[in-house]
């Protein structure tokens, strides 16, 4: 109330000064979505250039001629002119445009820019779309959003999503502050904005760290004059799979066609792997690892579930397993339950003539889709600004968030995952719900789980709810910020902040878990990680307009930063007592290592800005960072970066659809370190035999006199607006050259050492980016705008150290990111050659290349519609060509349980021998050579078509599985695709319930209904391409989640 | 302005003086100069609990029904130089006792050095023997290849200095898991292994310039030779983290994994009872209630014919298994690198060679009891079968005893033992063996023969790319094939 006593008050005091009454004009000032903006300030254009200010309802009122105009500005938002016209009522829209130039943004080390001033390309994402994404993950939010920065989406439970910018891993950076995250530590509904710096030019003043761009987070403070509370509640739940991986469903365990179950291991038939089994047909009897025991001279029998080893009946003379229906079950998706995110949070925000302060607390819930498995976020966000005196702004920030999984599902190819188990390996005869129900064998409770399998795999429910792992992670972030005008234009801040972080980690294996030649015998591990970061620095500004025409400012900082890292591990060596995860319950001797790693760097950093004409803009940066990582002599380093903008509307007359036409350039050259003690080799701990200890030498030749690597970017772009900001597009070009890379260059492996640390290699990258918006319909009940963009980018490897001939497998003028793979040798006319007697493929001894990772394009589209009251946001972005090898494809071949797996089995078990002839040819003559690099010196080869039949098992498990087959060389045996996909990211329905019950009691009550990940068109079978470029560690189905989300804003 | 400059400036320095850079870059959790007992310890570990399955394929012993085994069926194509990487801490280890003088040290990495040169010399062919291992020392990161026959001398002659170092060393040795530091014992290994290079240039022993045959006799007349299994150069495996038998708990065991007829019918048809505590019987004579010494109750599969075929077999119940006590058994039993009985039995062969005088059937026998010896304590279940009577029996069969043959017969007999104790132990022993000796014979497909090398790995191709084409100009006539023989083998 005091406020708005205030606030009336200065609108007297403006109004009452007015010498020259003409008419009053009054009015509402009100954002897009209609809320009351205050403090816009609203301005008569003429010589008296009278201001006044929208009040805390954003009304306003101002003497103006009757024919006069007012400018109504306000940062984030066009400024808009507005001829009175003689009237007296006039409420204004704003409209907040994102490519708008006057657009204020946050850049390197928190120095705030106008974005027509910006000789380097920037991306913001909108409040909006962090705020509806839900994803207990911030990362999710920015996917398909931004020009040049790739996310990939992992679909597991607690799997962080990773960042590429322009090809390379950005610094995360939150209020100026670079830290070290998964983003499962930063709560979306804290964020205020992300803006991505996407040139090195851009992010140059964060010195080595900043090198390939950044990400920069702005948490929320106080806006608005008063106090604001507001809070939300969402929910989502899981509705079925995006992609869904696909198996057969016809053939069970075993092989040729044979089965039965005694050990789990080969004891019985073909029990050990695979899913090459009886076909299952009503009536058939098989003995199964849950069948019934039964005596063979008593009759009597005994429910049993898992192999006999050990026990009174693993006596095959006395004892049998009775056999019982052989019937598919519909495992995964039995296993898998509804996952569910459900998030809360809320803030106060008071903003008063001194201070502003902002309070939230956060809280999420994930309910894994694997039994047993959950995360838990949250946290509590404190900030505060406070002027101590009319100069003096003291600023702090402090924050803790916990990130807590009691268990979380285990990911990789290998035993511990269930995708591993139920996708790949065990066949479908397998009834999961009864491994639910018998964790353990029945004589063996705690010693030995009950399965059906005892070579390789784990049942699935003793996996999830008998092996646990723990993540339990604090974060304290805290930072203190002074800044004293000391002149008008002459600004001072001094800054420090630390963020610290303890990580609790545990493992809990129960005796009889497999993981391939692990201990059976259970296990306890944990880790315990402490992290500290500090960062402090200093920074002055100084501004100063030699005339109307040319405005200088000059920045000039220091900082230094210090990383502390320690980890110590513990591990038993198997359990005495079952369930007891303890280290004083281990069988041997507890292993117990630590490891702490320090590294700090000093920094000077300067800028200087120029400003002429308001038309062209140059800025110069210059850093100099000195690394404890690099050897004394060469551990300095110095980063230029310039950067020029114009505004070529402003002296070019162009044509009065264009709203304004900037171009822009840059050039920088960034470098960067090495990690903590690489300059020298030591040896390290091996095997302990005994008590008698051991030390190895590492195999990678370290280079104390090793140099920093060295980035320059170029960087081009062109933005324009037409038709009154219907339409914006920016169009960006850059070039990177990477030169004196800091690699681990191959070496002959006969000088006792496989790497040696050298700087060389050149790499160059071309990359081309487009971001496009418009309003196409703009009504009053209706309206569509969108955006779109576009990445296209290619890395080549121009220059190989020391003009060696290959680097690697890559050879001068490759892209960095070919794929080399082994393949089946083929003719001249690329038929797969097999051999003539046994109708077999060879493999070719030299890789080749079969393609690229990364897609050749990238793009999003982000659709707004507004119906009405109604604001449906839909969102698509995909990815176009780039190369995968999927493991997935290439297990299924294998174990038989791809989906195409069943097409030969009939006819060759009807007909009891081989009847498929691969195609293929077969060498009838002459010879093929090659040199060393596998060049072709001769080839004469003459041959024919196969027509010998291999055994369909034989050939599945060899053919698509053992070598790469390219969709080229068979649609139907291909185990490397075309990544290229379309996902239908997000749709959501807002409405804002005020509309109908007033806004009375609440100032907003925001409804809206979404679904996220909910369709992709794509190439590549069973898995998500969206996941990343491999699924070499195997991917969770891709779940479709929809929910809703309530804000009230009070 | 100047008083706001000047407190930036005081407190950058704060800043830069705060922390002493290369302090700060010195690794505080390890050492950069050691004792060379610690990384005796690790090659000793490295090298003797190497176990692979791959030479079990190639070498008929065992087969796979679930895919097709490249070493069973002679697929295979490039070969590995991870051998240096452990010859790397063999240097380190030189160079570390050169540095304190501790000679005995230095002796034993002129022996692994040798060991490994001999492995590698014998998969490739030539190979980068002189300026092997200079990658630190002189930054030779392309080392030429020497010919085999200068790789053989230098291993030779590295041998006898690591026995001329030892005859003097008095001081025990400390961080030796094998013989606890006792020198004596690793001098007989020496110079048994010494016997080992010599006997494998038996094809080239007549050359003119060759001294392989006075070579050998003076080492056993005049050399420190093992006199019992208890001088084995062998790893006892231990119950504990990181130091149990290699294959334990090995899933593989579980699938697919059965007993080649190659073998199987070797020791049958020689009613060897070692095969017991090799494989298990059949599943059918398992079910049929066999007697665990009726040989009629194993039986092995077919390495020649397509796996499908060794499949159904198993599927029917008869073929066996490798026994359970290879992953089933933490410790299961030790790993020889270099044995008394393997000894006994390259002097028998020796004999047998007329290249020194003796009575071959005393070292062949003496191979066998011991043999025989080592599965009685290890694979104790089958005692009973395995004891002095039953070795005594064994030895004076006519499928075994060595009297009344002709010199190739009694060659294919000795070499058949060496064949057999090299079930899961000496890795690619019993393939050199059949390339020299021809014995036991490899079952194949048609048309198959038993390569007589590996590929150079693709890593030379790529990084060493001169010195791997000068040494395949020299070898083979610029190709690089696992069909050539080597100078060893002509």
């Amino acid at each position: 109330m005091k406020i708005k006593i205030l606030l009336s008050f200065c609108l007297l005091f403006f109004t009452g000064t007015l010498l020259y009454s003409q008419i009053l004009v009054k009015g509402i000032v009100r954002d897009k979505s209609g809320e009351a903006l205050p403090g816009v300030s609203v301005k008569v254009v003429d010589k008296s250039a009278k201001v006044t200010v929208t009040d805390i309802d954003g009304k306003y009122s101002i003497d103006v001629s009757p024919k006069g105009t007012l400018e109504f500005s306000y940062i984030g938002f066009s400024s808009q002119k507005v001829v009175v016209n003689d009237r007296t009522d006039l409420d204004v829209t704003m409209s907040d445009q994102s490519t708008e130039l006057d657009e204020v943004v946050v850049t390197a080390v928190g120095i705030k820019q106008q974005k027509k001033k910006l000789g380097y390309t920037t991306q913001q994402i909108s409040a909006q779309t962090i705020e509806e994404s839900s994803s207990i993950n911030l990362g999710n939010a920015l996917s398909g959003q931004v020009a040049g920065l790739t996310v990939t989406n992992p679909t597991g439970l607690f799997q962080a999503p990773a960042f590429t910018l322009r090809g390379k891993t950005p610094l995360i950076v939150v209020d100026g502050i670079p830290v070290e995250s998964d983003l499962f530590d930063i709560p979306n509904e804290d964020v205020e904005n992300i803006n991505v710096l996407k040139g090195t030019s851009a992010s140059a003043l964060y010195g080595s760290r900043g090198k390939n761009g950044a990400i920069l987070i702005t948490t929320k403070k106080a806006k608005k004059e008063g106090l604001e509370l507001t809070a939300n509640v969402s929910s989502m739940i899981s509705a079925g799979f995006t992609v869904f991986p696909e198996t057969q469903h016809q053939y069970g365990s075993g092989s040729e066609g044979k089965y039965e179950f005694w050990d789990g291991a080969d004891g019985g038939i073909s029990d050990g792997d695979m899913t090459w089994g009886p076909k299952y047909t009503p009536g058939l009897l098989v003995k199964q690892w849950n069948s019934p025991i039964r005596n063979k001279q008593t009759g009597e029998t005994i429910p049993w579930w898992g192999n006999v080893a050990g026990s009174i009946y693993d006596n095959r003379a006395l004892y049998e397993r009775v056999p019982i229906a052989f019937e598919p079950h519909n495992n995964l998706k039995e296993f898998l339950r509804t996952g569910v995110i459900t998030k809360g949070n809320f803030s106060l925000a008071y903003k008063g003539k001194r201070s502003n302060t902002y309070f939230s607390g956060n809280y999420a819930n994930q309910h894994g889709q694997v039994p047993n498995t959950s995360v838990q976020t949250g946290g509590l966000t404190f900030n505060n600004e406070y002027n101590i005196t009319d100069n003096v702004k003291f600023n702090v920030n402090m924050s803790y968030n916990k990130v807590y999984s009691p268990n979380y599902p285990r990911y990789g190819y290998g035993p511990k995952n269930h995708i591993y188990t139920i996708v790949l390996w065990m066949s479908d005869d397998v009834d999961i719900r009864e491994l639910k129900k018998h964790l353990y064998r029945p004589d063996q409770d705690g010693y030995v789980q009950a399965n059906y399998n005892y070579a390789w795999y784990n049942n699935p429910y003793f996996m999830t709810y008998e092996l646990t792992q723990q993540h339990n992670r604090d974060v304290f972030d805290g930072q203190a910020k002074l800044t004293w005008d000391i002149l008008p234009n002459f600004t001072l801040q001094g800054r420090t902040s630390a963020r610290s972080q303890t990580l609790f980690e545990d493992m809990c294996s129960p005796k009889s878990y497999m993981n391939y030649g692990d201990s059976r015998n259970g296990d306890y591990k944990n880790w315990n990680t402490r992290q500290l970061n500090v960062d402090a620095d200093v920074l002055a500004t100084y501004s100063y307009s030699f005339s109307k025409n040319l405005a200088l400012t000059v920045n000039g900082g220091a900082s230094t930063f210090y990383r502390r890292y320690q980890q110590e591990y513990q591990s038993t060596d198997g359990l005495i007592v079952p369930r007891i995860y303890n280290l004083s319950n281990s069988q041997g001797p507890v292993t117990a290592t630590n490891n702490l790693q320090e590294k700090a760097i000093n920094s000077l950093y300067g800028t200087v800005n120029l400003d002429i004409y308001n038309a062209a803009f140059l800025t110069v940066t210059g850093r100099n960072d000195w690394s404890s990582t690099l050897a004394k002599g060469n551990n300095s380093y110095f980063y230029p970066s310039v950067a020029l903008s114009t505004l070529i509307s402003e002296y070019v007359k162009l044509p009065k659809a264009i709203d304004y036409l900037k171009a822009h350039g840059s050039w920088a050259v960034v470098s960067s370190d090495l990690n903590p003690y690489s300059i020298t080799s030591s040896y390290n701990k091996s095997t302990m035999y005994g008590s008698t200890p051991s030390v190895t030498y590492p195999s990678a030749l370290v280079n104390s006199s090793i140099k920093p690597q060295k980035t320059t970017s170029y960087e081009v772009g062109l933005s324009s607006s037409f038709l009154k900001n219907r339409l914006n597009v920016e169009l960006t070009y850059y070039h990177v050259i990477d030169e004196n890379q800091i690699i681990d260059l191959p070496i002959s492996e006969a000088s006792g050492y496989t790497t040696r640390k050298v700087n060389g290699n050149v790499s160059k990258t071309n990359g081309l980016e487009l971001v496009l918006g418009a309003e196409l319909i703009k009504g009053k009940n209706f309206s569509w705008s969108f955006t779109t963009n576009w990445t296209t980018d290619a890395s080549k490897l121009t220059k190989i150290y020391n003009d060696m001939a290959k680097y690697g497998n890559l050879k001068k003028g490759d892209r960095t990111d070919a794929i080399y793979a082994t393949q089946w040798m083929k003719s001249a006319s690329g038929k797969v050659i097999l051999d003539a007697t046994t109708g077999m493929p060879t493999k070719d001894s030299y890789v080749s290349n079969i393609g690229h990772a990364n897609p050749d394009a990238r793009y999003g589209f982000q659709n707004v519609f507004k119906i009405k009251k109604f604001r449906v946001n839909v969102d698509f972005d995909g990815a176009i060509g780039g190369t995968m090898i999927s493991t997935t494809t290439q297990k299924m071949w294998w174990g038989g349980r791809h989906p195409k797996s069943v097409t030969w089995r009939d006819a060759e078990y009807t007909a009891g021998k081989a009847v498929y002839v691969p195609d293929g040819v077969v060498v009838t003559g002459g010879s093929f050579e090659r040199d060393v690099n596998g060049n072709v010196i001769s080839d004469t080869r003459t041959y024919q078509k196969n027509t010998t039949a291999v055994s369909w098992q034989t050939w599945c498990q060899n053919y698509p599985y053992r070598a790469v087959v390219t969709e080229k060389d068979s649609k139907e045996f291909a185990n490397a695709f075309d990544r290229s996909y379309l996902k239908l990211r997000r749709l959501a329905v807002s409405y804002d319930l005020t509309n109908i019950i007033g806004k009375r009691i609440f100032k907003g009550l925001d409804l809206t209904v979404f679904g996220n990940n909910l369709f992709v068109l794509k190439n590549v079978p069973y898995i998500d391409p969206d996941f990343g470029s491999s699924d070499s560690s195997l991917q969770d189905p891709s779940a479709r989640y929809v929910g809703v989300s309530a804000t009230i804003k009070l | 302005m100047k008083r706001i400059l000047s407190i930036i400036f005081a407190s950058l320095l704060i800043f830069s003086s705060c922390t002493n850079f290369e302090e700060l870059n010195t690794d505080p959790n390890n050492p950069t100069v050691t004792h060379p007992r610690l990384l005796l310890t690790n090659i000793c570990w490295n090298t003797f609990s190497e176990n692979s399955l791959d030479p079990l394929y190639a070498s008929k012993y065992i087969v796979q029904s679930d895919g097709e085994n490249s070493e069973q069926f002679y697929k295979w194509n490039r070969g590995s130089f991870s051998y240096y990487t452990n010859l790397k801490d063999v240097n380190k280890m030189q160079e570390e006792a050169e540095n304190i003088s501790a000679n005995g040290y230095v002796a034993l990495a002129h022996f692994f050095r040798a060991y490994y040169f001999y492995n590698l010399t014998m998969t490739f062919g030539d190979i980068p023997y002189s300026e092997a291992l200079k990658g630190e020392s002189v930054a030779n990161y392309t080392p030429v290849y020497d010919t085999q026959e200068n790789v053989f001398k230098g291993i030779l002659s590295e041998l006898k200095t690591a026995n001329e170092i030892l005859s003097k060393e008095s001081d025990n040795l400390s961080g030796d898991i094998i013989f606890g530091g006792d020198i004596t014992k690793w001098q007989k290994t020496v110079n048994a292994f010494r016997l080992k290079v010599l006997l494998t240039l038996s094809k080239r022993a007549n050359d003119a310039s060759s001294t392989v045959k006075s070579d050998f006799a003076v080492i056993v007349n005049s050399g420190l030779l093992m006199t019992s299994s208890a001088d084995n150069a062998q790893l006892v495996y231990l119950d504990q983290e990181g130091n149990r038998y290699p294959m334990f708990n090995s899933s593989t065991f579980g699938s697919g994994m059965y007993m080649d007829s190659t073998f199987v019918s070797l020791l049958a048809d020689k009613k060897d009872p070692r095969l017991f505590t090799f494989c298990t019987q059949t599943k059918n004579a398992k079910s049929a209630g066999l007697a665990v010494d009726n040989f009629s109750s194993y039986d092995g599969g077919d390495p020649a014919a397509p796996y499908a075929t060794v499949n159904a077999k198993a599927v029917a119940g008869n073929i066996s298994k490798p026994h359970s006590r290879f992953y089933a058994s933490a410790t299961n039993e030790p790993q020889i690198l270099m044995g008394y009985s393997e000894q006994e039995l390259i002097i028998a062969e020796a004999i047998v060679r007329g290249w020194i005088t003796g009575d071959a059937a005393i070292h062949y026998e003496a191979a066998v009891r011991a043999s025989f010896k080592f599965y009685e304590t290890y694979a104790s279940d089958y005692a009973s079968y395995l004891n002095e009577t039953a070795a005594t029996a064994y030895i004076a069969s006519p499928e075994n005893s060595l009297t009344g043959l002709t010199t190739e017969q009694k060659i294919e007999r000795i070499v058949d033992q060496k064949y057999i104790q090299s079930y899961f132990q000496g890795m690619w022993t019993p393939l050199f063996e059949h390339l020299r000796t021809g014995y036991p014979a490899f079952r194949r497909p048609t048309g198959v023969e038993v390569p007589k090398r590996w590929m150079y790995p693709q890593a030379e191709y790529n990084n060493n790319a001169t010195n791997v084409k000068a040494a395949l100009d020299r070898q083979f006539g610029g190709l690089d094939r696992i069909s050539d023989a080597l100078w060893w083998e002509k």
